[in-house]
């Protein structure tokens, strides 16, 4: 279904439930992936990925219709993992250290991950990028999308993203190379 | 080793048919969260019932009667008999048991004239010299 004619079946109160049901099964996989690169372990993605579809149907009246519907689902998700892994070094005063240690943990032993060891080595350099470099880092290199959009999305200029996408890359290749 | 020479690849994994009930656990959640609230049981046991019962048990310590009886109390259900009894029988004597009793315990009555306690004694001055003469002048002293 189009978002055009998503948004349609929104906006009626007879249709809500049914539109809303066919936005989560068009877009549930991309935004779950979206937060599983950042939180790394399925569980913790499983309860975002519901609280984000909670808070885009509780805010659907709130939806301005000039922007994309997806880049706007896309900026709630972005913020909710921002949120979560704020609060996960804030819990218990945890410096950052331990936050990543505990996501390098889940990438040595979770039963949900499987890759080769340069693929494990990649994500574990990607950890060490601080949280929205690491970002934008995703959209932009697993996800392939343009700068214009992960600007929206950001709500950050395209120069700086390309400075940090460009930093994020160098330090990836330092850790690369010096593991 | 460059970024570009990596082979891009997802190395996460979902359980089976994740996908497809993901949408059904999000509309039941939906459902869950638009029920009304009670506010009153919820932030009642949430927040006020935690308080009470922390208030109820400071309270309890520390007003909560001792059940075990003072020292005094305990000798003083013990009879007068008894407790001479138990000294007879006891290695305790007399100067030791003097000796532990405090001096604000002991009444003293002191007589005005001293005469009047040895004219109480209805004693002959012979009699009474004998009787001084009997003890070691150390035991007074």
């Amino acid at each position: 279904m189009e978002d055009k004619e998503l948004i349609e079946k929104l906006s009626n109160d007879e249709s809500r439930n049914f539109g809303f049901n066919q936005l989560v099964r068009k877009y549930q996989e991309r935004i779950y992936w979206h937060v599983r690169k950042m939180v790394i372990d399925h569980e913790d993605t499983n309860d975002l990925v519901q609280d984000i579809f909670v808070k885009v149907y509780k805010n659907l009246s709130k939806f301005r219709q000039d922007a994309q519907l997806f880049t706007w689902i896309y900026r709630i998700a972005t913020n909710e993992c921002l949120n979560f892994l704020s609060k996960k070094r804030k819990r218990f005063f945890l410096p950052i250290g331990d936050v990543e240690g505990e996501l390098n943990r889940k990438l040595d032993s979770s039963p949900h991950i499987d890759g080769e060891v340069v693929q494990i080595k990649l994500q574990k350099a990607l950890l060490k990028l601080p949280d929205k470099q690491r970002l934008v880092f995703n959209m932009k290199y697993f996800d392939d999308m343009k700068y214009d959009e992960i600007s929206t999305i950001t709500d950050t200029s395209v120069g700086a993203l390309k400075a940090s996408y460009h930093h994020a890359v160098k330090k990836i290749e330092e850790y690369l190379k010096d593991d | 080793m460059k970024l570009e020479d990596i082979k891009k690849q997802n190395i996460h994994k979902v359980p089976d048919k994740y996908f497809d009930e993901l949408p059904l656990k999000i509309q039941s959640k939906i459902a869950e969260e638009s029920k009304p609230k009670n506010w009153v049981v919820t932030y009642g046991l949430r927040y006020a019932l935690p308080a009470i019962l922390l208030i109820a048990i400071t309270v309890y310590v520390i007003i909560k009667p001792s059940t075990t009886a003072s020292p005094e109390q305990l000798l003083a259900q013990v009879s007068t008999e008894e407790l001479i009894s138990y000294l007879e029988a006891s290695d305790i004597t007399t100067e030791e048991i003097v000796e532990s009793l405090e001096l604000s315990d002991i009444d003293f009555e002191f007589y005005e004239n001293e005469t009047e306690l040895v004219d109480e004694l209805d004693m002959s001055e012979d009699e009474l010299d004998a009787l001084i003469n009997d003890f070691e002048t150390e035991d007074i002293l």
